[in-house]
């Protein structure tokens, strides 16, 4: 791969960074991991950016060799995914290339890649940023959209059918563009984007009594969007209404309804107290440049998910997934911090954390008599705005505690009630509803300069799915370079005594600079990760992973 | 700062959006014309599209893949020879279900193609990397009916229901010149076995649901025996036999022998379907 430093030419600098993660396979009957062929599989990437004045390019070369068990295997190969060209001025910036991009909170829009989740939708083409005048800010985009390797033409299905992707985007600051409302307290903005997509017609089959007809699909789909954010100390609201045209897809089982999105976000926060309410109506708003393409393939648009992302291993062991088909639901935050020095907060000061998410499925009712809910072909279904589905697919109350005892320790505990609906997010029929506890505590004790010792206790309590689970984790680190950690997840109650199962696995890691290098072996079980609706499966394995990560 | 809000707005406009209209609740472009039915005729060299669906019992959107098939076959009759790959993952017999549709050679094709989220499809096509999401089968399959074919299959079957043992005898005859070492590639399938079906809406199973075209095994090596070994010619012939005795449980009423030919590059050239009886 590429060695890392940095130079000065001419006014130029060279910036970069890599990455590259190796990871061997056996085979492990109890756990269902599978061995590979190859033995080893790697994914590997590096970025290298030169800028020189108002000049910038840059490439990103990937190799998948093969790809790593969990991600997409049609990455396999090798080349420069990502390269462009950009040159700022003062009022204007144009990118020549592949680019990222989003226009408000992405529900039209939305240009990005998640190397962990596997996910890349990089624009190829030509975006123009321009800001005429004070408090207005425009964005064109027009191109195609990255997909694994293949050819820009060559679509989902393998035949020549990917969309062309563009749009504009214009963002008004009231504040910025009135003189005397520079200073104000009360800062308004307000968005508008507009996202159009162009693939040639598909020949789709629906047969009526008897007789078979082919439907007919509009061939340009248009996405628009509405957005208010006003900040007024200490309060906060953003808020999206998004827009779609007709736009029958593989997602949406050809149906015709046009689609609707609503994001709102409230947000209050003084010191020692904050608050965020959200709330989401999602209502057939899968938007894609193929509109064969399904799972996390080609989305033009990004619907963020309010639910409460958790990073402990067992509270993440159920994550939430947005329904780009339809969902609407509710999370509240609140987040208290008990004084310094008096009974409750002790010494230090304690910080509480209370999380209420839900999330329902939107009504919807028959059009037509004899006509079934989203019955292909139709406008699927009716959908009073307002009326709540009788679906729960999410509900996610978690409490949380984090407190400093002494100088030395402090520790974390958490408690979280879940309901998953495991059918309709993981379209696993037998497990049904997962409903489930969490507990986790979470002990730092630093018991010299630079050593220090965690500790991570966790239970996962459930009558479904794969039944109890308990964790057990201590990581030692000896900063700033290095740390080892030893975990052992068992699923010591799982329905089928024969999988009850330990999931240990070691690892070290050391840290010089830019650079980390991680090795662990031991067993990884099979799960999910997610952001917003996009998804990767992550599968059972068993073996060495090594991981380098480098920039300069 | 009127004028530029105005361009703005006209901007996005220029950019049209095909709003289509329904007509009694469907959006309906054209009727299809179910093409002629020339009843499998093997007299004549014609092109017949492999489509070989990768499917299971447990998984919920298989049905709707199997609806497609079935759509398809109506629209060209006797056009499309479909194979139904059952993937071991999603074929585990539960529920009290006795029926079990895995095979050594369906798992054999099953781990070297490494077929991703069920359903899909490969459509003259018999290699890795060519999936087919089922919304793209009839696109694909309108236009590959309509290639020239480039080898012709005639399939003469002989069962003997004492042995069991099926004697196949298939002749083959080129209508190209190519350079490309060929394989045929021969498959037992079977109609009309009743297992149980999990389906996605409601979410749940079907007890007694009829799966058709399962395949049941590779009489040729799964990826094929050598055709045309002194080259491939115009209208150059090969002849090859071949005979398997049939396992207990399958029904040689409901079986069918596929027979494909396919070549280096895992493009599927024809293929042919006949009855065993």
């Amino acid at each position: 791969m590429f060695s890392g430093y940095l130079f000065g030419q001419n006014g130029g600098t060279v910036r970069g960074n890599f990455q590259t993660t190796l990871q061997t396979y056996k085979q492990d009957t109890l756990i269902g991991a599978n061995d590979t062929p190859e033995k080893v599989l790697l994914n590997s990437y590096a970025n290298l950016l030169y800028t020189n004045k108002n000049f910038t390019a840059g490439v990103r070369y990937e190799g998948y060799f093969n790809t790593l068990q969990g991600y997409d295997t049609k990455n396999n190969g090798f080349g420069f995914a990502y390269r462009f060209a950009q040159y700022s001025a003062d009022n204007f910036d144009i990118t020549l290339g592949n680019f990222y991009e989003q226009f408000g909170n992405g529900l039209v829009f939305r240009s990005f890649e998640d190397k962990y989740i596997g996910y890349d939708n990089a624009m190829d083409g030509l975006r123009v940023k321009f800001n005429p005048t004070a408090g207005v800010y425009l964005t064109g985009i027009i191109g195609r959209q990255r997909y694994a390797f293949f050819k820009s033409d060559k679509g989902f299905s393998q035949v020549e059918n990917r969309g062309l992707v563009r749009g504009a985007n214009l963002e008004f600051s009231i504040n910025d563009a009135f003189k005397g409302l520079n200073d104000k307290k009360t800062k308004v903005l307000l968005g508008y984007s507009f996202v159009s997509k162009y693939q040639k017609d598909q020949k789709q089959l629906i047969k009526l009594n008897d007789t078979t007809y082919s439907l007919e699909i509009p061939k340009n789909v248009v996405a628009m969007s509405g957005r208010l954010n006003i900040t007024h100390y200490p309060f906060s609201l953003s808020s999206e209404y998004a827009y779609k045209f007709n736009d029958p897809s593989a997602e949406n089982n050809y149906i015709y309804k046009p689609g609707n999105a609503l994001f709102l976000n409230l947000s209050y926060s003084r010191k020692g107290f904050g608050m965020i309410v959200s709330m989401k109506r999602v209502d057939n708003f899968s938007f894609r440049s193929d509109r064969t393409a399904t799972l996390s393939d080609l989305n033009i648009n990004y619907l963020p998910d309010i639910t409460r992302s958790h990073a402990y291993a067992f509270s993440a062991f159920y994550p939430y997934a947005t329904q780009n088909n339809g969902e609407m639901g509710i999370a509240v935050e609140l987040n208290y911090k008990l004084k310094r020095k008096t009974f409750l907060g002790g010494k230090y000061g304690t910080d509480l954390r209370l999380n209420y998410s839900r999330m329902q499925g939107i009504e919807q009712e028959p059009i037509a008599d004899g006509i079934p809910v989203m019955q292909k072909g139709t406008d699927g279904y009716y959908s009073d705005f307002f009326a709540v589905g009788k679906d729960t697919y999410y509900q996610d109350v978690t409490f949380e505690l984090h407190k400093k005892l002494h100088k030395k320790f402090k520790f974390a505990f958490l408690y979280q009630n879940l309901v998953f609906d495991f059918s309709k997010l993981r379209g696993e029929v037998e497990v049904g509803t997962v409903y489930a506890n969490i507990f986790i505590l979470d002990f730092t004790y630093k018991f010299a300069k630079k050593h220090a010792i965690r500790i991570e206790l966790e239970e996962l309590l459930s009558q479904q799915d794969m039944g109890d689970w308990a964790m057990a984790s201590a990581e030692y680190t000896f900063s700033p370079h290095w740390f080892v950690t030893a975990t052992d997840q068992y699923n010591y109650k799982n329905p089928r005594p024969q999988y009850q199962a330990h999931y240990y696995n070691f690892a070290f890691g050391y840290k010089l600079n830019a650079t980390r290098v991680q090795l662990s072996y031991g067993r990884q079980r099979e799960g999910v990760v997610c952001t917003g609706g996009v998804c990767r499966v992550l599968p059972a394995t068993n073996g060495f992973m090594f991981t380098l990560t480098s920039s300069f | 700062m009127k004028r530029i809000f105005l361009l703005f707005i006209l901007a996005t406009f220029l950019y049209s959006c095909d709003v289509v209209s329904p007509t009694n609740n469907y959006y309906i472009a054209d009727t299809i014309v179910n093409n002629p039915d020339d009843g499998g005729d093997e007299e004549t060299v014609v092109k017949k599209v492999l489509l070989l669906d990768f499917t299971g019992t447990l998984c919920l959107n298989c049905p709707a893949a199997h609806e497609i098939v079935h759509q398809l076959q109506d629209v060209y009759p006797n056009k499309i020879v479909p194979v139904a790959i059952y993937v071991p993952g999603l074929s585990v017999p539960v529920g009290g279900d006795t029926v079990d549709l895995r095979t050594p050679d369906g798992t054999a094709i099953c781990t070297e193609l490494d077929p991703p989220t069920l359903p899909k499809g490969l459509i003259d096509k018999y290699g890795k990397n060519n999936w087919e999401e089922t919304t793209s089968w009839a696109d694909v399959i309108s236009n590959a009916v309509n290639e020239v074919p480039q080898i012709g299959i005639k399939i003469n079957n002989s069962f003997d229901d004492a042995t069991k043992k099926l004697d196949i005898n298939i002749d083959l005859v080129s209508q190209i010149k190519t350079d490309k070492a060929l394989k045929l590639v021969v498959f037992i399938t079977e109609d009309h076995i009743i297992t149980r079906q999990a389906i996605s809406e409601p979410p749940g199973y079907i007890q007694k649901y009829e799966q058709m075209h399962v395949f049941r095994d590779a009489v040729t090596d799964v990826w094929g025996d050598p055709i045309f070994a002194d080259g491939v010619e115009v209208n150059k012939t090969d002849k090859v036999t071949l005979s398997c005795t049939f396992e207990g449980h399958w029904n040689a009423d409901n079986a069918n022998v596929v027979a494909f030919i396919v070549d280096e590059e895992s493009s599927v050239l024809n293929a042919q379907e006949k009855t065993v009886k």
